[in-house]
């Protein structure tokens, strides 16, 4: 039946074999999730079949077995306008959607404006057609949505803007927490210098150590937080936030001793200035 | 750039992605500023619902900063807070952090705890700074490197006497903070901190004061907790006091004096109150009314340390001898700074697997350890003659004339020779390495000359006179031969040979003419002449090399031959006088080449020990300071700080003796290992510090190990094997083995005899002190005169020393009744010790208090009064006036009164009986007491008095007869008998 909807893959699909069980399945839990709608298996395997085609990377058989089957029967029948699905929709994801907002900003007018956007974009469209069709079928149409929501409402607040790297140099600029006068020399001759050997030596960790820095350090994730995005222990985390802070600073010190040549003597102490000034120092890399 | 697909974002966030797909997404987000801002946003937003307890969610991560402190290690985690270890850049010390739970009321807590920073104590552990951090007040305390008491007491076995030593020093702690008006409200075993040394410290003072236990309804740990406070009353620094008393309990008896299975239960055990308490001051302490309790913290500190002050002896502090010896190795150091220049330059010049291998056949118990330090501080060496190499050539560059460049070729040619020492010393070690040399091995790579001798400044004398190119390849083997010779030394058997050869190199010097190698000759001879025996010889070589020196115009070789002088004076020669005069001479030298910090800190190491020898402390306590505070080499830092805990020690310091004592110890075993004679000598000090604080256990043991090491490092003929013999007879003869004390002192006495050594006063004062304790009084009598002799002839005549012989001999004559000898000898003793320490101080009364007891002992009571009256004034002035010492000095004085019928002789025994009634107090001394008080009872109250007399001199007997180990007291209790049955 699902071959009927399609144009492409059709060898890849017909050599799962148990394809029958899989879609009877869905079918179940479609009609468990979504008891006030009339279901339509034509509906259904459309879209399925759509997203087949269009997540050409993944194995069929992977797209097909992981598939949010209600969550995308939901979002199939409120892209084809059906009144019952869009009331399901305002229902049931609208108002935790509101909920999860909060965290972004405090002004309930801010929320409702940014939430009632998001409803209009995904199921409406204003001028482009609703968003809701580009629903994939991967992730949870719940974190769809909230994605969708966060960047829209981050766009709203404008937080980009006032991210912007400053052309200050912030070590510089700095009210120094340290006062030592003959720290505060060292960091004056070797502004430019460590700067380079910091920035050569974040360059030089693993893309996820420098993600989970700047996560950390710019925008403030806790460990929970990290551990909660990443699907580990926090422990875990914990360890990646020290593990990589530890690595910068030695990879610095390694740039201040062989490239910048920065006598021994002194090095330690631009080390502990560094260190020090580690989360100023993470923030003023700008990517 | 585009940014992330909203639906590739989402399936990132719940997980659905391929594990390329999270690679390719990861990439973009180390990329893009705004999706991973994004994907954060969505990480805040979706685990909000699923927050956790905040209470609990706090994690302190290295490197993460509270404050201004940047953590390093979370150290534990507790039910009320997490203690972690920080740096505070600020300071560039490291500290303990306390983050306390939120429900600890931040407001008064901070205020509590900014009272506490102002408070600065020794027992007390400091609190630096107080502040917020993600909502949760954080503590910024000392970080300190003990155990609790809980611990402590569990480690080893502690004796009453070492513990009591822990808990005086933890009621001035707490008495010091109560003083500032702050209650500590949770004194417990957790809360003492014992060590590093025997410092102690009471730490967390109100941290607990704020959090209501669930359970019991009040503050604190309920074991610990005042029966006040459980009514509900506020802590107070009674309740305090009631707390501490628990723990000392405790820690004294092993269990707490309250136990119980329930809360309900220990309340109300604690309310019925402790029965069975051992000892007054506990008793006092854990009274159920706070108003029964000490009146303070001070007077509970003040009776705990009385219960164990030991009966009045002289101990012959054997340290004052030994800061010669041990600063006598001091080493050289060197300066640094780093570059490029090949690294086989220097490495060529010695073979790390030789050494090893040469170690490895040698068989020595410590040869695999000598030749990883050996390897190591040759490897460090190398490295430092590296960095002056470059810096050498850089200077030249930028200077660019040719002036410059002559300062270079002379350094360049004067790192040679230092090249030439790295590689002379490596060949020894790896070719011939005897016993003598594999000992020494990890000395002698640590006191390689100094890289500072390559200095600019310092090679003067050699660009003002040019070498003619012809008499180059001469003075080359010269300076090689040099360099072997300086390294041959390490070889025990081959000292003899080197000074030779070292002369002999002089006099090849002197042939060829050029004046820059005739100094270096002359200076190595010098050097090596000061560690030989014959001290005239190194004089007059020393003077030579000064001679050599100026004339080559090697100004920094001046002064390192007059820095080399005064540490031979100092510490070696033991002339403390002429080094401290020629001192000046050789702070001129140094202070000309521009005070380099390697002589500039020896010469103020020697200065100090010369001070310190001539008694003068202050001094002493100065220039060790600063020479302290220069050193930048672990060792001698060590060194110095040994001389610096015997300054202590002798000020009465004895807490941060033993502690700067014992880190420095360790700092020596880590630089030169376990088995080293240096440790030896420096735990020559430490022993005598033990045995000043009355731990004989400790001191024995330090001493046992001292001259094991010192006899295997340095063999039986050095001079501080005999000073090591020195002590350990001293501290046998306290309580240890008195024939084996006889045997070690005697042979210590004869052998520092033949070295004309100042300290064998000290072995025969030891000597003489066993001897009278043994009853032979002729022996003590000779041991004793023969010091005093000693005393007066001696170059640097000690007003002190004369005082202690002549106190002793008649202290002596009048244990054999010689009544007059002894007070001829105390007369004389009189005025100098008055002289030395002024009347109020304990030697000027122990002398007064002779005097009187003679007269006493003469039936001369009217002459006696005056000096009973003096020793009673100056100790309520040493002690105060609530003291078992005055008590001891009234009963004397009662007897005397008394005796010579002054019925106010009374009012001062009783002044004395309120003083034993509230203090630990020795039966012996408080059965004189009683026996007096009988006696004088009996005399004046008349028929009316006499039952009370009977019923003092029944509790006199008693007392008398309580230790059945003293003679004396038995002998006592025979007479009060015989006075009772004559009059019932």
């Amino acid at each position: 039946m699902l071959l009927a909807h399609l144009d492409v893959r059709r060898d890849e699909v017909s050599a799962i074999s148990d394809l029958r069980a899989v879609l009877d399945a869905q079918h179940t839990a479609i009609a468990e999730a979504l008891p006030t709608l009339e279901l339509s298996d034509e509906l259904y395997l459309t879209h399925l079949a759509h997203r087949v085609t269009q997540r050409a990377d993944e194995p069929a058989d992977r797209v097909i077995r992981t598939m949010h089957a209600a969550d995308l029967y939901l979002a199939a029948a409120c892209a084809e306008g059906e009144p019952a699905a869009i009331a399901v929709f305002e229902a049931t994801l609208v108002p935790p959607l509101r909920r999860a907002l909060t965290k972004l900003s405090a002004a309930s007018s801010t929320l409702d404006e940014s939430v009632q956007r998001v409803v209009i974009m995904v199921l409406v469209g204003d001028g482009k057609p609703p968003q809701i069709a580009g629903y994939s079928g991967r992730g949870t149409l719940t974190s769809w949505l909230r994605t969708i929501a966060v960047r829209t409402t981050r766009r709203m607040l404008g937080t980009e803007q006032s991210q912007a790297t400053t052309d200050d140099d912030e070590i510089a600029a700095l009210p120094s927490a340290v006062r030592d006068p003959e720290l505060e020399l060292l960091r004056v001759r070797y502004r430019d210098t460590v700067r380079a050997a910091f920035a050569a030596a974040f360059a030089s960790l693993e893309t996820r150590e420098r993600n989970v820095l700047r996560q950390y350090h710019i925008d403030g994730l806790t460990i929970d937080q990290l551990a909660a995005l990443y699907r580990v222990n926090r422990a875990t985390t914990a360890r990646w936030v020290a593990g990589a802070r530890l690595a910068v600073v030695k990879a610095t010190r390694d740039q201040l001793v062989t490239a910048a040549g920065v006598p021994a003597g002194e090095v330690d102490s631009v080390i502990r200035l560094v260190r020090s000034q580690l989360e100023l120092s993470v923030r003023d890399l700008a990517v | 750039m585009a940014c992330l697909d909203d639906d590739v974002v989402a399936a990132y966030v719940d997980g659905a992605l391929t594990v390329g797909q999270v690679t390719a997404v990861e990439t973009h987000l180390a990329m893009c500023d705004t999706c991973r801002k994004d994907v954060s946003a969505l990480a805040v937003v979706q685990t909000m619902s699923a927050q956790a307890d905040p209470a609990d969610a706090l994690e302190l991560i290295p490197g993460d900063r509270i404050g201004r402190y940047v953590l390093s290690a979370e150290r534990a985690r507790g039910a009320m807070s997490i203690v972690a270890v920080a740096a505070d850049p600020e300071l560039g010390r490291d500290i303990a952090i306390k983050v306390l739970r939120p429900e600890l009321s931040a407001h008064l807590l901070r205020a509590e705890a900014r009272v506490m920073a102002k408070l600065s104590h020794p027992n007390v552990v400091a609190v630096h700074d107080v502040g917020e951090h993600a909502g949760r007040v954080y503590v910024a305390m000392e970080l300190v490197d003990g155990v609790d008491l809980r611990r402590w007491l569990a480690v080893e076995p502690r004796s009453r006497r070492d513990i009591i030593a822990v808990m005086v020093e933890a009621a001035k702690g707490v008495a010091a903070a109560h003083d500032k008006g702050i209650v500590h409200r949770d004194i417990k075993p957790e809360n003492v901190l014992c060590g590093p040394g025997d410092r102690v410290r009471v730490t967390d003072f109100g941290l607990a004061s704020y959090a209501v236990d669930a359970a019991t309804g009040v503050t604190g740990t309920p074991r610990y907790l005042a029966p006040e406070l459980w009514a509900g009353q506020p802590a107070t620094a009674k309740s305090d006091q009631w707390s501490f008393c628990v723990t000392l309990y405790e820690a004294l008896t092993g269990k707490p004096p309250f136990e119980a299975d329930s809360v309900a239960a220990l309340r109300a055990a604690i309310e019925r109150g402790a029965t069975n308490v051992p000892g007054q001051i506990l008793q006092r302490g854990l009274a159920k009314d706070p108003a029964q309790r000490w009146a303070s913290m001070h007077e509970l500190a003040a009776a705990l340390s009385a219960s164990q002050r030991p009966r009045k002896t002289w101990l012959v502090g054997g340290a004052l001898a030994l800061l010669g010896v041990v600063a006598f190795f001091a080493m050289k150091r060197r300066p640094e700074n780093p570059c490029e220049v090949p690294a086989s330059l220097i490495d060529n010049a010695w073979n790390r697997s030789a050494i090893d291998a040469a170690f490895a056949a040698s068989n020595r118990p410590s040869a695999a350890d000598g030749a990883r330090r050996v390897d190591e501080n040759l490897d460090a060496y190398g490295k430092k003659w590296r960095t002056a190499r470059i810096e050498s050539c850089r200077d030249a560059r930028v200077d660019g004339t040719a002036a410059g460049h002559a300062v270079y070729e002379a350094r360049t040619r004067c790192l040679d020779r230092r090249r030439n020492d790295l590689e002379a010393l490596a060949r020894l070690l790896s070719t011939a390495p005897d016993a003598s040399v594999i000992d020494h091995a990890v000395e002698a790579s640590l006191a390689l000359p100094s890289l500072a001798t390559c200095d600019p400044t310092a090679v003067q004398a050699e660009v003002i006179q040019p070498l003619d190119a012809a008499l180059q390849p001469r003075v080359d083997a010269i300076d090689r031969e040099l360099a072997a010779t300086r390294a041959m030394v390490l070889k025990e058997s081959a000292a003899d040979e080197a000074i030779k050869k070292a002369r002999a190199l002089v006099a090849d010097a002197r042939a060829i003419g050029y004046s820059p190698v005739i100094a270096r000759a002359a200076k190595l001879l010098a050097h090596l002449s000061t560690e030989a025996t014959d001290q005239d010889a190194a004089e007059h070589d020393l003077d030579e090399a000064l001679v050599a020196t100026a004339a080559a115009h090697d100004d920094r070789g001046t002064a390192e031959v007059w820095t080399d002088r005064i540490v031979f004076l100092a510490m070696t020669r033991g002339a403390p006088q002429r080094a401290m005069e020629l001192a000046v001479a050789a702070d001129a030298a140094v202070v000309r080449v521009g005070s380099p910090a390697d002589l500039l800190t020896r010469l103020q190491h020697a200065r100090g020990v010369a001070a310190f020898e001539r008694d003068d402390n202050a001094h002493a306590v100065t220039y060790l300071t600063s020479a302290r505070d220069h050193e930048t080499d672990p060792l001698d830092r060590a060194a110095i700080d040994i001389a610096l805990g015997s300054v202590e020690m002798r000020l009465g310091h004895l807490p941060e003796a033993h502690e700067r004592m014992t880190t420095a110890i360790a700092a020596m075993e880590k630089q030169l290992g376990p088995q080293h004679h240096q440790i030896g000598l420096a735990l020559m000090s430490l022993g005598s510090l033990e045995s000043d604080m009355g731990n004989y256990p400790a001191a024995r043991k330090a001493f046992v190990r001292s001259i094991d090491l010192i006899r295997k490092g340095l063999g039986e003929q050095h001079v501080a094997y005999a000073l090591a013999l020195s002590n350990l007879g001293m501290v046998e003869s306290r309580g240890g083995d008195a024939a084996k004390a006889r045997e070690y002192l005697t042979e210590a006495i004869t052998r520092l005899g033949a070295l004309h050594h100042r300290d064998e006063y000290m072995a025969l004062a030891n000597l003489g002190n066993l001897e009278r304790r043994l009853g032979n009084t002729d022996a003590a009598n000779a041991a004793w005169n023969r010091a005093l002799k000693l005393a007066r002839d001696a170059h640097d005549a000690s007003t002190e020393r004369v005082e202690r012989a002549l106190y002793s001999l008649g202290a002596i004559a009048s244990d054999a009744d010689q009544l007059d000898t002894a007070m001829a000898a105390f007369q004389e003793a009189l005025p100098l010790a008055i002289a030395e320490h002024g009347e109020n101080h304990l030697r000027s009364i122990e002398v007064i208090d002779s005097i009187g007891l003679v007269y006493l002992q003469k039936d001369q009571c009217a002459r006696a009064v005056p000096f009973m009256n003096r020793a009673v004034a100056a100790s309520v002035a040493v002690y105060g006036a609530d003291d078992p010492n005055v008590a001891r000095s009234l009963s004397t004085l009662g007897e005397c009164m008394m005796k010579s019928g002054d019925r106010a002789a009374i009012a001062q025994l009783e002044r004395a009986l309120a003083i034993y009634d509230t203090h630990p107090v020795l039966p012996a001394d408080n059965g004189y007491l009683h026996w007096v008080l009988a006696q004088a009872t009996w005399k004046f109250d008349g028929a009316k008095g006499h039952a009370r007399a009977i019923e003092y001199a029944t509790k006199a007997r008693d007392l008398y007869n309580a230790d059945p180990n003293d003679a004396y007291a038995l002998g006592m209790a025979r007479d009060v008998d015989r006075w009772l049955v004559g009059k019932r």
